[in-house]
């Protein structure tokens, strides 16, 4: 790791003494807490076993990228209760990404080099100030967020709010954020382009119902407007010829706003003290005509000593993007072979284990996750999570 | 294979059936319960998410690699890289 890496690592861990992101309602009022946590996964995408007429395996979505690559953090959350009404809340995650890095050029496409793989040092962070003013009904959740990568930096403002009334029954809650980014990206042929930029305006609203002593649903809907850079310029689209081999190399081409919107209904019900069983469904659909369905179930129960398991399983579809071409031999207008926006079906289960290790004036959790996904495109990863929460 | 037209139909259905459980959500304000009844309503188990770093790392894992927000609601698109 460079000296300006390291650098960067460190002006990182000094942020996540600052930064913070959870759900607004996730909080416990006046609680104080810190939590340190390891993350990591791996994602392959080996293709689908077959050789093609240029002796390469075709891979999900860019039939010459390798979407793989492996991903470990280490993020710190503080949380400190400053006065009654008024909480200061920092998390930072800093991360490394090193790709998988392949990217074979069939010898039919003459003069083409793809750049050298980039690993990448990332770094999100955010601070809230968690105001109740007036009583304890009401939240209003100011904050600001940070990303930083190469050649991608991000930041902006958020608010969230979140309104309990109905004798506690009922939660309105909302969420609101800016988001402009720098785009430095260096091209897939490693050649440096001018820069861009790209503004993210996000809406959510919600409302969470307590039904009875044992359910309780939430649904919420959310809405993004963006603009800019909505292309990747280290995405290339493979143009074949008339005897079905890659002859030419092209950059992808997206439009420059996309209006996206998501529908989420959850629902928790106990039966016992302890047990839980969910459902969560979701509904996207977006202006470059991506639909995206979700359900999952998920199951919690205590396994010992106040020790719980909570299990998960999600299914999700997703119809590609009407922009997305799988064998061009001409290109027109946008077009993109982007795995992400192509159509597959996942398949993503997982597991969370939480045991508490003391519990006087300061409290101590630890938790482990387990978890993974497979694509019907072939792209697959599994990943872990392991953590220490104090709480007093 | 579906035509354009059964197929839109079917999207516009299953769009007014969750546009109606949402609604029936939204107009369930009078439901009461009481705060002694609240017990299991109160345990971890019932929070619908499982916890904030599992959400944080599945929406890097799930979200950054689909088309859609992948996850139920929270977090905000054009933070990171990926998205």
């Amino acid at each position: 790791m460079s000296d300006r890496r390291l650098g960067l690592a460190a002006v990182a861990l000094l942020a996540t003494a600052l930064g913070f992101s959870e759900p607004l309602h996730a909080e416990a009022p006046g609680e104080s807490r810190i939590a340190v946590d390891l993350y990591y996964f791996g994602q392959r995408d080996p293709g689908d076993g077959s050789q093609t007429v240029e002796g390469t395996s075709r891979r999900g979505g860019n039939p010459l990228r390798a979407e793989g690559f492996d991903y470990g953090a280490g993020g710190l959350d503080l949380r400190f209760q400053v006065a009654d009404n008024v909480a200061l809340r920092g998390n930072g995650v800093v991360g490394w990404i090193k790709d998988e890095g392949e990217h074979p050029i069939p010898e039919t496409v003459p003069d083409a080099v793809t750049g050298a793989s980039p690993d990448l040092l990332t770094l999100d962070s955010q601070i809230n100030v968690d105001w109740r003013p007036g009583g304890k009904d009401t939240q209003i959740s100011p904050g600001f967020f940070y990303h930083h990568q190469k050649g991608f930096f991000s930041g902006g403002p958020n608010l969230d709010f979140a309104h309990t009334f109905a004798g506690g029954n009922s939660v309105v809650f909302g969420n609101t954020s800016l988001r402009a980014a720098l785009i430095r990206q260096r091209r897939w042929t490693d050649e440096r382009i001018p820069e861009d930029w790209r503004v993210s305006i996000n809406a959510l609203v919600g409302w969470t119902q307590y039904w009875s002593p044992s359910w309780l649903t939430t649904a919420s809907l959310r809405y993004t407007r963006q603009s800019g850079q909505l292309h990747s310029r280290w995405n290339y689209v493979a143009v074949f010829d008339e005897f079905g081999r890659i002859a030419l190399l092209v950059d992808e081409n997206l439009p420059r706003r996309r209006h996206r919107g998501q529908l989420s209904l959850r629902a928790r019900y106990s039966w016992a003290v302890g047990y839980s069983a969910g459902l969560d469904t979701s509904l996207y659909v977006d202006q470059w005509s991506i639909l995206h369905t979700s359900a999952e179930a998920s199951f919690e129960m205590p396994i010992f000593d106040g020790a719980r398991l909570r299990l998960w399983y999600r299914f999700s579809a997703q119809d590609e993007t009407k922009y997305f071409v799988r064998a061009p031999m001409q290109l027109n207008g946008y077009f993109t072979q982007d795995s992400d926006l192509g159509s597959f079906a996942s398949h993503s289960p997982g597991l969370l284990v939480s045991v508490p290790l003391k519990r006087d004036e300061l409290s101590w959790i630890l938790r482990f996750s387990t978890y993974g996904f497979y694509r019907t495109d072939r792209v697959f990863a599994v990943g872990g999570h392991a953590g220490v929460a104090a709480t007093w | 294979m579906l035509s354009p037209r059964t197929a839109l139909r079917r999207r516009r259905s299953g769009l007014s059936a969750l546009c109606s459980l949402l609604c029936l959500t939204l107009v369930s304000g009078c439901v009461t319960t009481q705060y002694y009844e609240r017990e299991r309503l109160a345990q971890p188990c019932m929070q619908i998410d499982a916890d904030g770093r599992v959400v944080y790392i599945r929406n890097k894992m799930e979200a950054a690699r689909e088309g859609a927000f992948g996850g139920f609601g929270g977090g905000a698109a054009g933070s990171c890289g990926c998205q």
